[in-house]
């Protein structure tokens, strides 16, 4: 009986003294945290930086939330002028978990009638909470835009 | 005594729960070793596990809301032969959504046997084990399946050696097992072009122990670490990156009851939400229910 008591104790040792995921662990908020962006520039004059000349800004049509599609549009500028890029080539959007190696593919860019820079970005799922980056390709350039969920 | 010691010891190594966990196609499998007295043994477990929350590469784990705790049944079949004294093979896979897991076959010898049960000194086997990556892994979720769920295996073939060392006293037992490897290199045929992924080495630790409640009833206990190495991987541009590593500590009480000399049922419970630091992981809990049977050579 001692020893059980003994070997009981030492498992609440080592779970209290190796921060123990159930002592030490917030829970998830009801509504996801705000998108969170990264690059080069900042929120407010280049919301997402594709490469050193061109800007992107990201609207959530639906989400971002878990388990169901989400949508997004996209819009370019130039990053100076803050005149809009007409897109005349290809745009490439990934879903990545960066701490993962892993993502979620593939998504759909879709032209958005009047609006020549302008792209809705559909079939956007994120298959598991975690830090997720949009990684986008875009005029032969790149950035990209994190978020947790 | 002795022989109803040494089963408890087989059946506390096979039954360990930990290939159930929800996401990533779970841990690698604890190799089936026989290391009582039988030639052949079957197992056949039924385990539900929920994944809790996650753990990021830096900052606390997250516990998800309700609604987000997926939950997966996990069937899994295993077993392993002995045709002489020291040599054995054994094998196992799961079921999970009407689809194979991925396939764990190992090879294991009984190095340093036991000479007395009246002394300390433990049984030691080596063994070399194969994972055969046959389940759905992240990489290969089919178009139109965006669920976690749906991830059955790992994805990378990976072999491994270890080693285990088992001992009884009395009513006690206890038993160690380590096992290391790399798992290999892949190239996953991605929408946007191919993705190689070099996965790195895994390793496990597992450390535990018994007592016999009664001549049927034994109570038991372990605790794992599984230590993953960042995977790197390579978009179609050519860019490498690098993930973070993965560190998780699954605990697990196990009951068994022996049946009759050659069945046993054991009922056990995983958490991996006891034991910390863990990183860059998910975090589960499962309860499972194993059946065992077993042949000796008369």
């Amino acid at each position: 009986m001692r020893t059980i008591v003994f070997a009981v104790f030492t498992f609440i040792t080592a779970a209290a003294c190796g921060q123990s995921p159930i002592l030490h662990h917030h829970d998830a908020p009801e509504t996801p945290s705000p998108v969170e962006r990264v690059g080069s520039g900042t929120e407010s004059t280049c919301p997402i930086a594709i490469g050193q000349d061109i800007c992107a800004t990201a609207n959530w049509i639906i989400g971002p939330v878990l388990k169901t599609e989400n949508r997004f549009r996209l819009s370019f500028t130039e990053r100076l002028s803050r005149e809009p890029i007409e897109v005349t080539s290809p745009i490439e959007v990934e879903l990545w978990m960066p701490s993962m190696g892993h993502g979620s593919a593939p998504t759909r860019v879709t032209p958005v009638p009047d609006l020549p820079n302008t792209v809705d970005i559909e079939n956007v799922h994120f298959i598991m909470p975690g830090d997720w980056e949009i990684r986008i390709r875009a005029f032969g350039q790149s950035g990209s835009v994190r978020l947790n969920l | 005594m002795m022989i109803w010691a040494l089963n408890v010891l087989a059946l506390m190594i096979t039954a360990n729960p930990a290939v159930a966990a929800v996401c990533c196609g779970g841990h690698a499998a604890i190799p089936a070793l026989i290391t009582g007295y039988e030639t052949t043994r079957l197992n056949s477990s039924f385990a539900r596990s929920t994944l809790i929350g996650d753990a990021p590469a830096q900052g606390i784990p997250v516990f998800r809301r309700d609604g987000d705790r997926t939950s997966r049944s996990i069937f899994r079949l295993s077993g392993a032969h002995r045709w002489e004294s020291e040599w054995q093979l054994g094998a196992g896979v799961n079921l999970a959504r009407a689809d194979f897991g991925d396939i764990d076959v190992n090879a294991a010898h009984l190095t340093f046997p036991r000479e007395s049960i009246l002394s300390l000194a433990p049984a030691g086997y080596f063994f070399a084990q194969v994972l055969i990556p046959t389940g759905t892994s992240v990489y290969e979720l089919p178009q139109g399946q965006f669920s976690e769920s749906e991830i059955t295996g790992g994805g990378f073939a990976r072999i491994s050696l270890g080693t285990l060392w088992l001992t009884t006293y009395r009513k006690w037992d206890a038993f160690a097992l380590g096992k290391a490897g790399p798992a290999l290199e892949r190239a996953f045929d991605q929408p946007n072009g191919s993705l190689r992924v070099k996965p790195g080495w895994t390793g496990d630790f597992m450390i535990g122990g018994g007592f016999a409640l009664s001549s049927v009833w034994r109570l038991g206990g372990s605790v794992s670490a599984i230590v993953q190495e960042a995977k790197r991987t390579q978009a179609s541009s050519g860019e490498w990156t690098t993930a973070s590593s993965r560190l998780v500590w699954p605990a697990s009480v196990l009951l068994t009851h022996f049946w009759d000399m050659r069945s046993t049922l054991n009922l056990a419970y995983e958490d991996e939400t006891l034991i910390g630091p863990v990183r860059n992981t998910s975090l589960s809990r499962t309860v499972s229910l194993q059946y065992s049977y077993r042949w000796s050579r008369d």
